[in-house]
C-alpha cells in the first residue's frame, strides 16, 4: 500500500517537473525587427512561416518547427531541393513567392511567426493587421547576417546549434583570412560585384561588400553608400577592377562581357578575369563556401593547396547533413 | 448648282425618318437659304448634303454629278462648308486657319506650297479681313471668327459653299455684315451659296431662294416674296404674323 | 522674336549632345575629346588604341545619339498624339504602348530569353494600340473620348499580365524585369542606335512629312473631313508612325516619362501651335531635353540616376513656371 503511493507520488513529481520545464521554456521574447518594430512572441516557435532564410531550416534542423516556405525554397534553391529528393516528407506548404507572398495560404497555415525580409513592406503591415505576427530582416553586413542566424537560434530553441554553424563558418572564414593577410596592401585587387544589370554593381553597404573586404579584396565602389546602384560603363572602366564577379542569378554570364566591345579596356575582361558566382543564396550559412569560391578566383595562387569541393563538401556535411555533391546535381552543374 | 432628289435619312436603328424625301436645287451665283424651325431636320439636311453624314438615301447632284460615294478629298474639292463659331482646340493664327482650307489640295506628306499661301492671302483679302492676319484666331471677335471660317471657305475654291446658321451667335452688326459679304462673294465668285437659317427675315432680306422645311418635310421652295406668307409662317413656327412690304423688302412681323 | 527662339530650339540638341560629349565618369580632357572625334571622322591625330577612344567613340557617343533619338521619338509621338486628341495633356502611352512593351519585356526576360528585349516589346507596343483601337470601334465610328478610355482598358490590362509574369518568373528574371522598367541608358551601344534609327525612319520621318495635316486634324473630326481630310484613315496613320516610335525607344531604353507630354507643350507655348514648326521643334526640343537629362543622370553622383527621376524633377517646375506665365494661351481656352 505504501510502496503504491510513494509510486504515485514520484509519477505525480514526474509530471509536474515536465509541465514545469515546459512552463519555463515557453518563455516570451521581445524582439526589435529590421524596421523598428517591436514584436513579442513565444519562443519556442512551433508553427514558423519561412520566406527568405530557408536555408537555416535544415542548417538549425527546423523541420518540426516551420509549416510553410516561400516557393523560391524549391523553385531557386538546389540546397532545398536535394534535401527534399531525399526526405520527401519534409516538404512543406509553399506561400507564394518571395517578393509577393499569398497572404491567404499564410493564414490557412496559422502560423505563430512569419519571418521574411522587408522587400515589401506593405505584406509585413498587412500581415500584421491579420494578426500574425511577422519579424522583417534584411541583412546588410556579415555582422548582421550572424544576429539574424543567433535570432533564428533563440526563435526556435536552437541556440547552441547556431554557435556551432557559425564555428564552421568561422572556419572557412579564417581560412580565407590567414591566407589573405598575408598579401601586402600594393598587390590587393580591385574587386566588384555585378547584379541584374551588367552595369548595376554593389556598393558601400550590404554583405557582398563585406566578402568582398574580407578576402582581401577592394571594392570601388564602396564610397557609393547604397546597396546596388546604375553606374555608366564609363565608371566601371575609370575602376578598372581586376576581377569581375556575377551574381549567380543574372540573366547574362561572362561571355556577355567578354564579347562586348565597350568592355575591352576593363582589366578583368581582358585577362578574362570574368566569373558568374554559383546561384547560391547570400543569407546562409553558404556564404561561407561563397566567399571562399570568390577568394580563390582572386588569389589562386595562395590557394593552391586548397580543393574547394573538398572543402565545401565538408562544411555541407557538418552543416546541412547532406554532400556538396548531391545538392551541385541539382544545382545544374 | 446643287441638286437634292429624294432625300430620306434615319440614325442607325431608328424607325423614323428625319428626312423624308426633299428635293430641292439650288443655282449658281445665287443664295439658297433652308428655312425651317427647331426640330425640322434643317440641320440633318445640311449634314447629308456637305457628308458629315452619309447614309442616306437618295441623291446629291453636283452640276449632274452625283457626289454620293466621292472620296473626302475630291467632296472637299466640290463643298466648302462654314461651320458655326466655336471653341478652337488650339490658338491657330487667322492666316494658319484660312490655310487649311488648300487641305484637299495638299498631298499627305507634303505642306502647302507657295500657291497655297497666295490663294489664302487672297481669300483674305477677298473678305477684308487681311488686318487680322497675324492675330490668334482665339482672340478676334464672333463676327471677325465667322468672316474668318468664310475666308477659309474661300481658300478652299469649291463651286459650292454651305454654311451652318452663320449667324446665330452673333450680334445685330455683325449678323448685317456677315451676310451682307456672305451675297457679295456669292455673286462675285459664282458660287452656289446655301445656307440655313432660322429667321424668316434675314432669309428674306439676303436669300434669292427659300427652301421651308419642317418635320422632314419640304414645305415651299421658291422666292423669299413668293415662300414667305403669312399663312405659312402660322403653319410652320405656328406664330401669327402680318407680312409688310418696305422699299421693295418683305418684313415679317409677329402680332403680339 | 519667334524666330529666334525657334533656332535655338532647333540648335539646342547639337550644343548639348556636343558639351555631353566632354562630360563623363572618366575624365577625358577636352582636347583629347576633340583629337578622338577628329580622328574617327577625318582620320587625323592618330590617337592610339587608348581607352580614351573606346569611352567616347564606343560609350559616350552612342549614349548621347540614342538619348536624343529616343528624346526625339517620344517628343514626337505626343506632339501627334496632342494634336489628334486636340488636347495638349495627352500622353504618348496613354493608348497603353508603355504597358504593351512593358509585358512584352517581361515576357522576353520571364519565358523567351534567347530573343532580343526589343523585339517583343515593339510586338506588344503595337498590340496594345491595335487592341485599344478594335475596343473603341466597336462603338462604331471611332471618337476620341472612346479610344483614351478603351487605351486606359488596355493599359490596366497589359500592366495586370505584367504583375502575373513577375509573379511567376523566378527572383532573378524578376530583378532583371524590374530593372528593365526603370529606363536607362547605361547600356547604350552602336547597335541600339542603329535599332533606333528604325524609329526615326519609319516612325518620326512620316510624322514630320505630314505634320501639316495635323493642323487640320486638329480641328476636329467633322471639320476636317468638310475640308477634304480622310480622318479615320490619317488618324490610323499617325497613332501607327507614334506608336512605332513609342515602342522602338521603350524596348531600347526602358519607360521614360514626362518627355513626350511635357516637351511639345512647352514648345506650342513658346512657339505656337501650328504644326508645321511646331512638330520639327518638338522634335528638337525632345532630343535636347533627354540628352541634358541622360547628362544630368550620369555625371551629378558617382552613379546613375534613373533617367526618369531627372525628367520629372527638372520637367515639372520648368513646366509649372511657363503655365503661370501665360500659358493659358497655348489651350486656346
Amino acid at each position: 500500500m505504501v510502496r503504491r503511493t510513494i509510486f504515485k507520488v514520484l509519477v505525480l513529481i514526474l509530471i509536474l517537473s515536465f509541465i514545469w520545464v515546459e512552463v519555463l521554456q515557453a518563455e516570451t521574447f521581445r524582439v526589435t525587427d529590421k524596421l523598428g518594430r517591436k514584436v513579442m512572441v513565444d519562443v519556442p516557435v512551433k508553427r514558423a512561416v519561412i520566406v527568405i532564410t530557408y536555408e537555416l531550416i535544415p542548417a538549425l534542423n527546423l523541420w518540426n518547427q516551420v509549416v510553410g516556405v516561400s516557393r523560391w525554397a524549391e523553385e531557386v534553391c538546389g540546397l532545398y531541393r536535394a534535401i527534399l529528393n531525399e526526405n520527401p516528407n519534409f516538404r512543406k506548404p509553399t506561400v507564394g513567392a518571395g517578393s509577393d507572398l499569398n497572404v491567404e495560404a499564410v493564414l490557412r497555415l496559422n502560423p505563430d511567426l512569419v519571418i521574411t525580409w522587408t522587400y515589401n513592406p506593405n505584406t509585413i503591415w498587412f500581415l500584421e493587421k491579420k494578426g500574425v505576427k511577422v519579424i522583417g530582416i534584411h541583412p546588410d553586413s556579415l555582422q548582421e547576417l550572424y544576429e539574424v542566424m543567433r535570432l533564428h537560434g533563440k526563435l526556435f530553441g536552437k541556440e547552441k546549434r547556431v554557435e556551432e554553424v557559425i564555428k564552421e563558418m568561422g572556419k572557412i572564414f579564417n581560412l580565407i583570412r590567414a591566407r589573405v593577410s598575408k598579401i601586402p596592401p600594393e598587390k590587393r585587387k580591385r574587386v566588384i560585384h555585378l547584379g541584374g544589370k551588367p552595369t548595376t554593381v554593389s556598393c558601400g553597404i550590404g554583405i557582398t561588400n563585406d566578402v568582398i573586404k574580407l578576402i582581401g579584396g577592394i571594392n570601388p565602389a564602396s564610397s557609393i553608400k547604397e546597396r546596388n546602384a546604375d553606374v555608366s560603363i564609363e565608371r566601371i572602366i575609370q575602376w578598372d577592377p581586376d576581377v569581375i564577379f556575377i551574381w549567380g542569378s543574372a540573366g547574362y554570364d561572362e561571355n556577355w562581357l567578354y564579347g562586348n566591345s565597350q568592355w575591352k579596356y576593363v582589366k578583368a575582361v581582358r585577362e578574362k578575369r570574368v566569373y558568374k558566382l554559383p546561384r547560391w543564396s547570400t543569407w546562409s550559412p553558404r556564404i561561407a563556401p561563397i566567399a571562399l569560391y570568390m577568394a580563390m578566383k582572386v588569389y589562386p595562387e595562395y590557394f593552391r593547396d586548397v580543393n574547394f569541393e573538398k572543402v565545401a563538401d565538408n562544411f555541407y556535411k557538418k552543416v546541412f547533413g547532406i554532400s556538396y555533391y548531391k545538392v551541385k546535381h541539382y544545382e545544374g552543374y | 448648282m446643287l441638286e437634292v432628289k429624294e432625300l430620306y435619312f434615319r440614325h442607325k436603328g431608328e424607325k423614323r425618318d428625319i428626312l423624308k424625301g426633299i428635293s430641292f436645287s439650288a443655282e449658281k451665283g445665287f443664295i439658297t437659304t433652308i428655312l425651317g424651325p427647331n426640330g425640322s431636320g434643317k440641320t440633318t439636311l445640311f449634314k447629308c448634303i456637305s457628308g458629315i453624314w452619309e447614309n442616306y438615301k437618295g441623291e446629291v447632284k453636283v452640276n449632274g454629278i452625283s457626289i454620293d460615294k466621292l472620296p473626302y478629298k475630291k467632296r472637299a474639292r466640290l463643298f466648302s462648308v462654314v461651320p458655326q463659331d466655336h471653341e478652337p482646340a488650339f490658338p491657330y493664327s487667322v492666316f494658319d486657319v484660312v490655310l487649311m482650307g488648300r487641305a484637299s489640295y495638299v498631298g499627305i506628306f507634303s505642306s502647302p506650297g507657295k500657291k497655297d499661301y497666295e490663294k489664302a492671302e487672297t481669300a483674305l483679302e477677298l473678305v477684308g479681313i487681311r488686318h487680322l492676319k497675324d492675330l490668334p484666331y482665339t482672340k478676334i471677335s464672333g463676327g471677325e471668327r465667322q468672316l474668318v471660317l468664310i475666308a477659309r471657305a474661300i481658300a478652299q475654291e469649291a463651286p459650292v459653299m454651305l454654311l451652318d446658321e452663320p449667324t446665330s451667335h452673333l450680334d445685330f452688326k455683325n449678323q448685317i455684315n456677315v451676310l451682307k459679304k456672305i451675297k457679295e462673294i456669292a455673286s462675285l465668285k459664282g458660287l452656289t451659296v446655301i445656307m440655313t437659317l432660322h429667321d424668316p427675315n434675314l432669309a428674306s432680306l439676303f436669300s434669292d431662294k427659300i427652301v421651308v422645311i419642317n418635320s422632314g418635310n419640304k414645305i415651299a421652295e421658291g422666292s423669299p416674296k413668293e415662300v414667305l406668307t403669312e399663312k405659312l409662317i402660322k403653319r410652320v413656327y405656328g406664330i401669327d404674323v402680318v407680312k409688310v412690304d418696305i422699299n421693295g423688302q418683305n418684313i415679317i412681323c409677329p402680332l403680339i | 522674336m519667334k524666330g529666334i527662339k525657334a533656332l535655338i530650339i532647333l540648335a539646342s540638341p547639337f550644343i548639348f549632345g556636343w558639351i555631353a560629349l566632354f562630360l563623363g565618369a572618366y575624365g577625358v580632357s577636352p582636347i583629347m575629346v576633340l583629337k578622338i572625334l577628329l580622328n574617327e571622322t577625318l582620320h587625323v591625330f592618330n590617337v592610339g588604341d587608348i581607352p580614351e577612344k573606346a569611352i567616347i567613340v564606343d560609350i559616350r557617343l552612342p549614349r548621347v545619339l540614342l538619348a536624343g533619338i529616343v528624346g526625339a521619338c517620344l517628343s514626337g509621338a505626343g506632339v501627334t498624339l496632342q494634336g489628334i486628341f486636340r488636347n495638349p495633356l495627352v500622353d504618348p502611352f496613354i493608348l497603353g504602348i508603355s504597358a504593351g512593351a512593358a509585358f512584352g519585356c517581361a515576357i522576353t526576360i520571364g519565358f523567351l530569353s534567347f530573343l532580343p528585349i526589343q523585339f517583343m516589346a515593339f510586338i506588344f507596343g503595337i498590340t496594345a494600340v491595335a487592341l485599344a483601337y478594335t475596343v473603341a470601334r466597336t462603338q462604331g465610328e471611332v471618337s476620341r473620348l472612346t479610344l483614351i478610355l478603351s487605351g486606359v482598358i488596355v493599359s490596366a490590362f497589359f500592366t495586370a499580365l505584367v504583375s502575373i509574369v513577375k509573379f511567376l518568373v523566378d527572383p532573378n528574371k524578376l530583378q532583371s524585369i524590374v530593372y528593365w522598367l526603370m529606363g536607362s541608358f547605361s547600356l547604350a551601344d552602336w547597335k541600339g542606335v542603329k535599332v533606333s534609327l528604325l524609329g526615326v525612319i519609319f516612325g518620326l520621318i512620316p510624322i514630320f512629312l505630314m505634320r501639316w495635316r495635323l493642323n487640320v486634324m486638329s480641328l476636329g473630326e467633322e471639320e476636317a473631313k468638310a475640308l477634304g481630310v480622310n480622318v479615320s484613315r490619317d488618324r490610323l496613320l499617325f497613332i501607327g508612325f507614334s506608336t512605332f516610335a513609342v515602342a522602338i525607344a521603350t524596348s531600347l531604353c526602358g519607360i521614360i516619362g514626362w518627355v513626350g507630354l511635357m516637351v511639345p507643350h512647352l514648345v506650342r507655348m513658346l512657339i505656337g501651335p501650328d504644326h508645321k514648326t511646331l512638330v520639327p521643334l518638338s522634335l528638337a526640343g525632345g532630343a535636347s531635353f533627354m540628352i541634358a537629362a541622360d547628362t544630368i543622370s550620369r555625371t551629378i553622383t558617382s552613379f546613375d540616376i534613373p533617367v526618369g527621376i531627372i525628367t520629372a524633377l527638372t520637367g515639372a517646375p520648368f513646366f509649372i513656371y511657363l503655365m503661370k506665365r501665360g500659358g493659358k494661351e497655348a489651350w486656346g481656352k
